[in-house]
């Protein structure tokens, strides 16, 4: 049914009649309001590097320096010998050396290994004389 | 269509323009004044473009006041997610922390009458009975088919007919 026909809606068009008056009253005046809007397209753009961008590069840097901790702190945790682990930053790059380099190469199998090889600290001497 | 030419357009449209904004943000008035300032600005930088021939101007207008309210709710209810769960779950635990504002005036009460309605039924109202347009305007303006405009129109007008019965600040009955 087309509203403006409607004969059920007299007393809903007269509560919305209020309602307009009341609007009318609180309305804020349009000149400002276009004014503050001219004014704000007429703003020069925001310098590069701020805003979204600057956002991201902060993101990168929170990422990239978290993950160096995190690889220093694994680094700290391998099993590598006690005189490397505080000569400074190049010992803290090379890789981390591993029990296996303590095997004997004529060993054939695990249980042939004697039981202080497992546990003694590993050492870095790969050609022993 | 310049902005400029627009924008001098849209003023003399303002006053609608207010109190559709109004009804779109719950009756909340600086909140809808920042919506509009919006839409102003939406309008001053040129991005929008009004076809004369698919929809009037007003029309058009409605149909961005309504999707800038939509925008600025969602992202004010994104800001202020946790505060709102908070609050809601005070208010279900606790009962609510503040005694309500009950509205004196029948403006204030047709507010607080409408805001239990769903949105679209809110809006088809508003649309129509404030606004004046009909029903094909309205389903324009809310980006739905005539169809369900009707319904959202029958069902809204239904409840506003109980609603406002029951109170004592419409007591005038309908004009048969």
């Amino acid at each position: 049914m087309n509203p403006p026909t409607d004969p059920e809606a007299g007393a809903l068009r007269r509560a919305f009649h209020s309602l307009r008056k009341d609007d009318r009253l609180d309305c804020p005046p349009v000149e400002p309001m276009l004014a503050r809007a001219r004014r704000a397209t007429a703003a020069p753009a925001p310098k590069p590097g701020t805003g979204p961008m600057r956002l991201l590069f902060r993101s990168l840097a929170v990422t990239a320096a978290s993950a160096a901790a995190v690889l220093l702190v694994a680094r700290w945790h391998s099993p590598a010998p006690a005189d490397l682990r505080f000569v400074g930053p190049t010992a803290l790059l090379t890789p981390a050396p591993g029990p296996w380099l303590d095997f004997p190469a004529r060993s054939a199998s695990w249980s042939a290994l004697p039981s202080s090889a497992l546990l003694s600290p590993p050492s870095l001497t790969l050609f022993p004389d | 269509m310049n902005a400029d030419t627009l924008l001098n357009e849209l003023a003399s449209l303002h006053e609608e323009s207010w109190g559709w904004v109004r009804g779109c943000c719950g009756g909340q008035a600086a909140e809808a004044e920042d919506v509009l300032q919006a839409a102003y600005g939406k309008a001053a930088s040129g991005r929008l473009h009004h076809t004369p021939g698919a929809s009037s101007l007003r029309t058009w207008w409605f149909g961005v006041l309504r999707i800038t309210a939509l925008e600025h709710r969602r992202q004010a209810a994104r800001r202020s997610g946790l505060g709102t769960l908070a609050r809601e779950h005070w208010q279900e635990w606790f009962g609510t922390p503040t005694a309500p504002a009950f509205p004196v005036d029948e403006a204030g009460t047709l507010r607080a009458v409408l805001a239990t309605l769903p949105r679209r039924q809110q809006e088809v109202l508003q649309l129509v009975f404030y606004h004046d347009l009909t029903l094909d305007q309205a389903a324009a303006v809310m980006g739905v088919g005539l169809g369900s405009a009707r319904t959202h129109y029958a069902r809204a007008k239904d409840r506003m007919r109980t609603l406002l019965a029951a109170n004592p600040h419409f007591s005038h009955e309908p004009a048969h």
